[in-house]
């Protein structure tokens, strides 16, 4: 581990010191260079000429695509006039250029998805519902077209949005108009040659076979002259790669499972039945339609990079983002219930225990997409039942990965990073107890507590929260500490052997001794497996460092005891379906999803509107907000608005972080 | 998955063949041709070596007074093409080095924005963003992945003294470029760095097997070796352990060499011949041999890297300076193409007093009086017909003003 001591020594690099000794070695390498650079430069050189030639052979826009770019800069000089010539232009500033080539291919959500309704909302954001498969064939109908169209990200309108380079852009997709044209003529031509390879023009193939590269490399522009070539490359390179295909994150998306394969399958009634769950996450205060980008938050970060590298059966599945109109979505595949709204069906009117073969079946599969996570390097920081996702047809997704963080590595402890995590219930005593470097056994507990709470049907440390007191810092949550107090016995250095090193030790001290009485409680809530009374005591270990561990745990006779075999499908066996998710349609904020691209008609105002957005000024930036958890809005959607007193009320919310 | 390399989107999805990175890159040069099909024209004041007039924007026709040039620099020459101008390659290094080293960034959230650069600049051209703010976007970004969040405020105040011209003031410029950036990363955000697999190769070295234990100096040099590695490509077609393996490798090789002599012509054979070796090349090459790593991937990686170095003896920082400058700050120039003057590129070559270039206050790197090793002027005048400017002025300020560019 390399501190900040050597940071200023190490980040030089070893040019200077080396630069003399490497001098002997490098004559030789330096001739081969050489060579190769010219080499390069002849045969690019020749390639331009091949495209100039090209460009006025073939058509009239690429001829018009100049001297439009001409007449820009006209246009800026007379803008820009006699401004201080130190000063960068404005296109330098806003990435002008670049940004229309990019907004003019864009895909929206909205072209792909069709909103139903809402499913959560909550200061994150709001999670909606969305039917795939909108995108339908616009023409040419078949697979290869449509992942390259999806790819090259498409012909349709798209002329929307020129937000800051009036000028440039509508040329620009003239012209991109045109490759596409191209590109698809030449796919056509692949496709009859049978061959896979749909996107020569876009994608990193790893190609193994070099003899590709030479024609290959003649994209786009040359496209419609090496067509016949082309087709004999491409069955090269279909002998060589079977790899393929990586995509936009606007666009088709890589994981191919369900989204593409069912969304491209010509039978249309699979493709109706696809649905998914789309987190919106809010980046701007409350109600008032953004204006400006802020900084993605921490969270949302977190949850892009954590999942887009993450795949497991047992972790909701990302299926694309979309990075749109200054928000991002997040698409993932739909799951029809949630572990907060399962036990609260058990729960109401009154108590019916789950039956233990799905609570077995349940735990065994948190547990194992926690060990994923944990084999990973990744701690979630955020279980809790509303974070438990079950699939349709019984499988258990992990979701919310938005206070979940990498534990290999760390540049800054997890303590700095965020000072309170975990929901208050579900917190582990360490935690509690302030612990600056925590482990993966905080995820442990709380799974222990999920477990505690599908036997019982209610919060195993149902504690209060105490407020964050800003000038305090973070305060001590005494009234959790009680309700592990009283279930789980004073601890004592002899079962938790560092237990005096904690911050909060003092605080500890000042309770007074309870016994240990998880059995009487298990009991009493009428569980009868002495097995799952022993992992739940092992779960629910107070020494972080003797508590078992997600591998382990799988392993526990709970789970593989012959009598009572894990099912796959947590609801093998039952009789009765849990109710669907409640969907809101009132709300007509699922408009503002899109509200610029409801009808792509409506470009003229739509430009407008994001024209004054991009001219207005910077508001409140500061640091985002936290974004809290699902729990209560699921909490809402399964009961409506009325939950019955006395029941659970309204979860607590993960505290502001920094 | 983050845990493992090999199931990284790292490797799944960033990671090219070389063939298929060239292709990626012929795509994107024919992307620029398309876009900037005129190249970029630059003026320079040459003085013929005698007397320093201050009458520059007259347009003489006395060759002893100074006289402004015009010349194009044609969109195929290979400066400012990220592939190809290793100017640039180093210029972005060091973009990302002081503003890492201003903020007290850790290196390993540097060399993460590193990665986002090139692999930004594989889809995109430098032509068409400024490159100033997409560095200051890259480490705020790689910042909030690798779990060292900079306030966006201070980030940007200190881009902006760093670099005054190119920052805009506005935050929010670079929390929209941010957006862009994940998008042409595609949310690929996790990246996999060789300082991991280092420390790894140094433990296991340290086995009785092996037996070689590294100094602190010899751990230093490797990991500053990898730190310069990030200007190469390697990153886009290796995994990382392999570029820890040929940073070592050469580390090894050199250790011997600094300790001992420094003649230079032996370091080569050092490094190659076989009758030489040093008892810690004889076991780093055992534990190559033994580690079933593709050799020919090291091989390539510590040719790419010594080939970084020779590029490294011609570095020309202002002369890549003055062609961000000319290329972000226009000046204001009027377009019509009336005055011609002929072979813009002939003759402009003069004394190589260079210019101190301290405008934007980055005098970090020492000017070395290296003649710019990219005026291969043959290929200047070819294709383009350079659209000249009788009357255009002086980029004054620009660093320009006070001394030549040699070409």
């Amino acid at each position: 581990m390399y501190n900040n001591n050597n940071f200023n020594e190490r980040i030089t690099g070893k040019y200077y010191q080396y630069s003399h000794s490497l001098n002997g070695i490098l004559s030789q390498s330096q001739q081969q260079m050489n060579q190769q650079q010219q080499q390069q430069q002849q045969l690019q050189q020749q390639m331009y000429q091949n495209s100039q030639q090209n460009s006025n052979n073939r058509d009239l826009w690429q001829n018009h695509v100049q001297s439009q770019l001409m007449g820009k800069k006209q246009l800026g000089n007379t803008v820009h006039g006699r401004t201080p010539m130190l000063m960068a232009n404005n296109d330098v500033f806003t990435i002008g250029p670049y940004k229309s080539r990019k907004d003019s291919t864009r895909i929206s959500v909205l072209e792909k998805y069709e909103i139903i309704g809402y499913i959560a909302a909550g200061t994150y954001g709001k999670v909606y519902k969305a039917k795939g498969g909108k995108m339908k064939n616009e023409g040419l109908a078949d697979d290869l077209n449509r992942l390259n169209r999806g790819r090259s990200a498409d012909i349709l309108m798209n002329s929307r949005r020129d937000s800051d380079n009036k000028i440039a852009h509508p040329n620009f997709a003239l012209q991109q108009r045109s490759i596409r044209n191209l590109d698809s003529a030449n796919n056509n031509n692949f496709a009859t040659s049978g061959s896979n390879n749909s996107d020569t023009s876009r994608i990193n193939i790893k190609s193994t076979s070099k003899s590709n590269v030479s024609s290959n490399t003649l994209t786009p522009t040359i496209n419609n002259i090496n067509i016949m070539q082309g087709n004999g490359n491409n069955n090269n390179n279909s002998n060589g790669t079977t790899q393929s295909v990586k995509d936009n994150v606007s666009v088709t998306s890589t994981t191919s499972s369900t989204a593409v394969s069912k969304s491209g399958t010509p039978n249309g009634k699979k493709v109706q039945s696809v649905y998914y769950a789309i987190k919106k996450f809010k980046s701007d205060k409350e109600g008032v339609e953004q204006v400006h980008y802020i900084g993605i938050s921490q969270s949302a970060c977190r949850e892009m990079a954590l999942c887009r590298e993450l795949d497991n059966k047992h972790l909701t599945k990302l299926v694309e983002i979309f990075l749109e109109r200054k928000n991002i979505y997040l698409v993932y595949e739909y799951a029809e219930h949630d572990l907060l709204q399962i036990i609260h069906y058990h729960s109401h009117p009154k108590k019916r225990l789950i039956p233990s073969k799905m609570v077995r079946s349940i735990m065994w599969q948190i547990l194992d997409g926690v060990s994923f996570l944990h084999q990973n390097w990744i701690l979630h920081r955020d279980l809790k039942p509303a974070n438990i996702m079950v699939t349709a047809d019984g499988c258990v997704k992990i979701g919310d990965l938005g206070l979940a963080r990498k534990f290999s590595n760390l540049l800054q402890t997890l303590y700095t990073g965020d000072k309170v995590v975990v929901t208050i219930w579900y917190r582990a005593p360490e935690l509690l107890l302030g612990a600056r470097h925590y482990t993966p056994a905080i995820d442990i507990w709380a799974a222990g507590c999920i477990f505690a709470e599908l036997i019982g049907l209610q919060p195993l440390f149902k504690g209060e929260e105490a407020k964050m007191d800003s000038k305090k810092g973070v305060p001590f949550q005494s009234n959790q500490m009680q309700r592990i107090l009283e279930v789980l016995g004073t601890p004592t250095s002899k079962v938790w052997k560092n237990l005096h090193k904690y911050p909060e030790y003092e605080n500890l001290a000042k309770f007074s001794k309870y016994r240990e009485n998880l059995a009487a409680w298990y009991h009493s809530t009428g569980g009868r497996d002495n097995q799952g009374l022993d992992l739940l005591h092992k779960l629910l270990n107070y020494d972080p460092i003797t508590r078992i561990d997600a591998i382990t745990s799988l392993e526990h006779s709970y789970f593989t005891n012959g009598d009572n075999p894990v099912c796959e499908s947590v609801f093998e066996g039952l009789n009765y379906h849990y109710p669907a998710r409640r969907i809101h349609t009132e709300d007509n904020d699922i408009m503002n999803v899109g509200r610029p691209h409801k009808s792509r008609n409506m470009t003229s105002q739509s430009q407008i509107m994001s024209h004054s957005a991009n001219n207005a000024t910077l508001g409140g930036l500061g640091v985002n907000r936290r974004i809290l958890a699902a729990a209560a809005a699921a909490a809402a959607a399964v009961s409506g608005n009325s939950l019955p007193p006395g029941s659970r009320g309204s979860e607590p919310s993960r505290k502001k972080r920094r | 998955m983050s845990g493992s390399y090999w199931t990284s989107t790292q490797r799944l999805h960033w990671q090219y063949s070389k063939a298929a990175l060239a292709r990626q890159r012929q795509e994107l040069w024919v992307l620029e041709c398309q876009l900037f099909p005129h190249g970029l024209n630059i003026v320079m004041t040459t003085r013929q070596n005698k007397e320093a007039n201050n009458n520059i924007n007259g347009n003489s026709t006395d060759p002893q007074q100074p006289t402004t040039t015009v010349k194009n620099i044609p969109i195929i020459h290979r400066d400012l093409h990220y592939d190809r101008d290793f100017n640039l390659r180093i210029y972005c290094y060091f973009l990302i080095m002081k503003l890492g080293r201003r903020l007290n960034i850790r290196q390993y959230a540097l060399a993460t924005a590193h990665i986002y650069l090139s692999r930004f600049l594989l889809k995109a051209s430098v032509r068409e963003v400024n490159l100033y703010l997409l560095v200051t976007t890259c480490v705020y970004l790689a910042c909030k992945v690798e779990e060292c969040p900079q306030y966006i405020r201070t980030l940007v105040s200190e881009a902006r003294s760093l670099w005054p011209e190119f920052i805009p003031p506005d935050p929010t410029k670079v929390t929209e470029f941010e957006f862009y950036l994940l998008e042409e990363l595609q949310s690929y955000l996790v990246v996999h760095h060789p300082y991991d697999a280092m420390e790894q190769i140094i433990d296991v070295l340290k086995n009785s097997e092996y037996d070689l234990n590294l100094s602190n100096e010899d751990v230093q040099n490797c990991w500053s070796l990898i730190n310069d590695s990030y200007i190469n490509d390697v990153h886009l077609i290796y995994p990382p352990h392999i570029i820890a393996m040929a940073c070592m490798f050469i580390t090894i090789s050199l250790q011997n060499n600094n300790s001992a002599n420094n003649s230079n012509s032996n370091s080569m054979t050092n490094m190659i011949s076989l009758e030489n070796l040093t008892p810690a090349q004889e076991k780093f090459n055992k534990f190559m041999a033994e580690s079933q790593v593709d050799l020919m991937e090291v091989m390539d990686t510590i040719q790419q890297q010594i080939t970084l170095y020779d590029h490294w003896d011609k570095y020309h920082e202002p002369w890549i300076k003055f062609l961000l400058h000319t290329l972000y700050l226009r000046p204001v120039m009027n377009q019509t193409p009336s005055g011609s003057l002929g072979g813009g590129c002939s003759g402009t070559s003069a004394g190589s007093n260079n210019s101190s270039n301290s405008n934007s206050g980055n005098n970090s790197t020492p000017n070395k009086t290296v003649n710019k090793n990219s005026s291969s002027s043959s290929t200047n005048s070819r294709d383009v017909t350079p659209t000249l400017n009788s009357n255009s002025k002086n980029i004054n300020g620009n660093g320009l003003n006070n001394g030549n560019i040699a070409l």
